[in-house]
């Protein structure tokens, strides 16, 4: 089945796995709510993976997931029959809304500064931790914390590339710059990151 | 023999995973013989490692695995809430009733050059779609006092412009609104 077919509403049947994102985007937006499902079910891992970082629980990151999902595809039904001959791939339009969610989490929670925002924060253990672990824990805390506060784009490319494990190509795609310019960023990030991290630690 | 400066370049490629390899053996050679870019590879890449998060857990595994069932319910129930979902429940009821009444039965076409303006598409409401590209591009975080280190301009990047070196030709009309 190629992009052009439609993907048929097969009322109590399962939607192909093997159907392109776009078929599936269509019938879903036809309402074929298994259609939508095999979409979530086949970029969830992507998703959670990008939004995790701005989530305060695995409940949370599920959740923001979910609204991930649903948001993307309010907004492409809107703008669905203006631009399907020049629309991004689907994937692409997932990543963005997945940045641009994952960032209005971040503002609304207003916890930034304190960092209480760690999807890293383990279930208390009996066991003590070590000096060496404990100081470990707390480098990482500020090296994630000083990651989002980096410049914009260089804040973008560099989660999508260390959380999504995006090549460049396709995080240029879902930012609307070019393979070069995220890979420029991408090194500007790690550069000031690594001076950040060295001058606090 | 290419200097620490030339360098720095080909070594955050290496510290990114995306050293070409026809170049590796020369970033090799010069960390060889360099303890000055040996310790600054070393310490990008633990900053990245720093920065990057760990692997999901089994218990957070369970949890996410939900997800595909809880979206699709959501799902329905936007669906059914919003205008585009009662359209969608009028339309769907009108178009069986005019069936049910002419009694046509019409194949679906492979090609979709049949294809009626989706449901959702006909009955949401025309938001402009710049306004979505807007929102999409935008950075909430922007104004929050969060941006200690402001947009610097990046030399020799320039985000509007397609390098035609690159190959990429990004037709996308919408991406001009940022």
């Amino acid at each position: 089945m190629n992009a052009g077919q439609r993907l048929s509403v097969i009322p109590g049947g399962e939607a192909p796995r093997s159907a392109p994102d776009e078929a599936l985007w269509e019938a879903a937006l036809d309402g074929d709510d298994r259609a939508f499902g095999e979409l979530v079910a086949r970029h969830q891992a992507l998703v959670v993976k990008l939004v995790r970082r701005y989530a305060r629980t695995p409940e949370d990151a599920r959740d923001l997931a979910q609204q991930v999902f649903l948001r993307a595809m309010d907004g492409w039904s809107r703008s669905w029959m203006r631009f399907r001959r020049r629309q991004i791939p689907f994937r692409a339009w997932l990543i963005r809304v997945a940045v641009n969610l994952g960032k209005n989490h971040l503002r609304q929670a207003a916890r930034w500064a304190l960092e209480p925002l760690d999807p890293e924060v383990e279930p208390a253990s009996t066991r003590p931790l070590a000096v060496e672990a404990l100081e470990e824990a707390e480098k990482a805390r500020m090296a994630r914390a000083l990651a989002l506060q980096l410049p914009r784009r260089q804040r973008e490319v560099l989660t999508l590339r260390i959380d999504g494990g995006l090549a460049f190509e396709e995080i240029a795609v879902a930012l609307g710059i070019t393979a070069n310019n995220a890979k420029v960023h991408y090194h500007h990030a790690v550069r000031k990151l690594a001076a950040l991290v060295a001058k606090e630690g | 023999m290419a200097t620490c400066d030339q360098l720095e370049s080909a070594i955050l490629d290496r510290a990114a995973g995306t050293l070409p390899a026809d170049e590796a053996a020369a970033v090799q050679a010069h960390l060889d013989g360099c303890p000055r870019c040996r310790a600054w590879l070393a310490s990008c890449e633990e900053a990245v490692r720093l920065a990057a998060l760990r692997e999901p857990s089994e218990a957070e595994l369970r949890i996410f695995a939900h997800l595909p069932s809880r979206a699709r319910a959501a799902f329905r129930e936007q669906a059914q809430r919003s205008p585009w979902g009662r359209a969608l429940v009028a339309f769907t009821l009108g178009a069986a009733a005019l069936a049910a009444v002419l009694l046509v039965v019409t194949p679906l076409r492979g090609d979709g050059s049949h294809r009626s303006a989706a449901p959702f598409a006909a009955a949401v409401e025309d938001q402009d779609a710049s306004e979505l590209v807007a929102w999409a591009l935008s950075d909430p975080l922007e104004g929050q006092g969060l941006d200690e280190f402001t947009d610097e301009a990046v030399e020799g990047v320039d985000d509007e412009a397609v390098d035609p070196g690159d190959g990429s030709e990004l037709d996308l009309e919408w991406e001009q609104t940022e």
